[in-house]
C-alpha cells in the first residue's frame, strides 16, 4: 500500500497554484496520473522519488515512513527504492548497455541483469554504446535499469512520448509484461489516453495540482455515453465516401476497425479527431472460434 | 448519427437490464438498456442518440409491429446513391434521417412530402450521458 498525502506551492505558467494531492494506491497495481503539461504531474513524481520536498504532508510506502513534515523524516533519494524512467532515456553514454545496468546495480548479481537482458530483449546489445542504439532500445535500457533495482514503485514520466507510434505499441505490452511479472507498484505519467486506457489499473485526472477525477479508465474515460458495453477511444485515421455513405478506419489498440458514418456525421467528424466509439450490448454477433 | 431531445417519463428495471420510457415532444419512445447511471432518473432532460442505418420506414402501415417506436414524420429530402439512400425526415421531435436501400426507396415509392411511420428497436436507442439538467 501506497499513500502519499502532500501539498506543495508551484509557480505555474501562469499563476502561482498549490500542488495538494491525497494518493492511495494498492500493491502491484499501475496507476497513472493524466493531465495537461503544468498540472503538477511530474512534481509528484519528483516528490516521490525525493528529488523534490513537499511543503506539508506524509509519504508512506509500504508501512515505511519516507516523509513526514510533522516529524521532520524526510529520506534521502538513495535511501527510497525508487525506479525512474524518463522520456529522455537518461543513460550514460560513456557506458556501453551492460555497464550501466552494472552501475545502477546495488549488490552485484550477473545473472539477474542478463535475465533482465533477456526479458527486454536486449541481450545482444549489451556490449553496444546507448548513442549506437534505437530510441525503443534505449528504452529497453533504461527499464532494465530501473527495474535491476527492485524498486518499491517504479514511477515512469511519459516514457514513450518520444517513440514512433510501433515502438510505443510494442513498448506499452513490455511495460505490462514487466509490471506483471516482477509485480510492481508502478505509476505513470502520460496524456496518451489510449495508453492510459490500456496500461492503467486506476487513473487520476489532475488539473492545477488538484486529482478532479479518479477511478478505473472505464469510470474516468467513458462516462460520456451511458451504458455501453463496447467503447472505446481513439481517433479517426481516414474517412471515405461510399455509395451514399461514409466509412471511416478507427484505430482500436493495434487493430483497425471500418464504422459507418452518415453525411451528419461528416458534418462534425473529420480525420484527425479524437472519438469516442460505443455500441451497445445488443449489437454484437458472438460466434464460437 | 440522429439526435433527439427528451425527457424521462419512465424507468422500469428487470435486474441491470432496463427499459425507459421518453417522451420527445409527444413523441413517446421506449429504450432498453443495462446497467443505466444513477443519474438518470424520471423528469430528467436527456438526448437520445441512434443511427440513420437502424431506422426504418413504412408507408401505409397496417396492423401492429413489433417495434417499441413507431411515429409518424414527413419526406423532406431524398439522396440517392447507387445502392443507397439517405431519406430526411420531419417529425414532432424534430429532423432525423433514415439511411435505406434504393430498392426500399422504389418499393416504398417514396418521394418528397409523403407521410410515412419511422421504425426503430428499444435496443438500438442510446442516451447521450451529458444530463440537461
Amino acid at each position: 500500500m501506497i499513500h502519499c498525502c502532500i501539498t506543495k506551492a508551484l509557480i505555474g505558467a501562469d499563476a502561482p497554484f498549490e500542488l495538494s494531492v491525497d494518493i492511495s494506491m494498492q500493491h502491484e497495481t499501475l496507476n497513472t496520473i493524466y493531465g495537461k503539461s503544468g498540472s503538477g504531474k511530474t512534481t509528484i513524481l519528483r516528490i516521490l522519488a525525493g528529488l523534490e520536498k513537499p511543503d506539508k504532508g506524509f509519504i508512506e510506502i509500504n508501512g515505511q515512513v519516507w516523509f513526514d513534515s510533522s516529524t521532520g523524516v524526510n529520506l534521502s533519494p538513495q535511501k527510497r527504492k525508487v525506479g525512474l524512467v524518463f522520456q529522455d532515456y537518461a543513460l550514460f553514454t560513456t557506458m556501453t548497455v551492460m555497464e550501466n545496468l552494472k552501475f545502477a546495480q546495488g549488490k552485484k548479481n550477473e545473472k539477474k541483469i542478463n535475465d533482465l537482458l533477456e526479458l527486454t530483449g536486449i541481450t545482444s546489445l549489451q556490449d553496444r554504446y546507448p548513442t549506437m542504439l534505437s530510441g525503443g532500445q534505449q528504452q529497453r535500457v533504461a527499464f532494465a535499469r530501473a527495474i535491476l533495482r527492485e524498486p518499491d514503485i517504479l514511477l515512469l514520466d511519459e516514457p514513450l512520448s518520444a517513440l514512433d507510434q510501433h515502438t510505443r505499441y510494442q513498448l506499452q505490452d513490455e511495460i505490462l509484461k514487466y509490471h506483471k511479472s516482477f509485480g510492481l507498484t508502478t505509476i505513470l505519467v502520460s496524456h496518451d489516453k489510449q495508453e492510459v486506457f490500456k496500461l492503467s489499473d486506476a487513473v487520476m485526472v489532475i488539473d492545477r495540482g488538484k486529482i478532479i477525477r479518479s477511478g478505473t479508465p472505464l469510470e474516468v474515460f467513458f462516462e460520456k455515453i451511458t451504458s455501453h458495453k463496447f467503447s472505446f477511444a481513439s481517433t479517426i485515421l481516414s474517412i471515405r465516401k461510399v455509395d451514399c455513405i461514409y466509412l471511416a478506419v478507427i484505430g482500436a489498440g493495434n487493430e483497425l476497425v471500418e464504422v459507418v458514418l452518415s453525411e451528419q456525421d461528416i458534418k462534425t467528424l473529420k480525420e484527425g479527431d479524437e472519438v469516442l466509439v460505443a455500441s451497445k450490448a445488443f449489437n454484437p454477433i458472438v460466434m464460437k472460434l | 448519427m440522429n439526435t433527439l431531445d427528451a425527457v424521462i417519463t419512465n424507468i422500469v428495471f428487470q435486474e441491470s437490464l432496463c427499459f425507459l420510457e421518453i417522451d420527445a415532444a409527444g413523441i413517446l419512445l421506449g429504450i432498453l438498456l443495462f446497467d443505466i447511471n444513477p443519474r438518470f432518473r424520471v423528469g430528467c432532460r436527456v438526448k437520445v442518440l441512434f443511427k440513420e442505418t437502424e431506422v426504418a420506414l413504412a408507408k401505409g402501415l397496417a396492423g401492429e409491429v413489433s417495434f417499441s417506436n413507431c411515429f409518424p414524420a414527413i419526406v423532406t429530402g431524398i439522396k440517392s446513391g447507387c445502392m443507397l439512400a439517405d431519406i430526411t425526415l420531419k417529425s414532432a421531435g424534430g429532423e432525423l434521417n433514415s439511411i435505406i436501400t434504393v430498392r426500399a426507396v422504389a418499393k416504398l415509392g417514396l418521394k418528397m412530402n409523403d407521410e410515412v411511420t419511422v421504425l426503430i428497436r428499444a435496443s438500438q436507442l442510446s442516451l447521450d450521458a451529458n444530463l440537461d439538467d
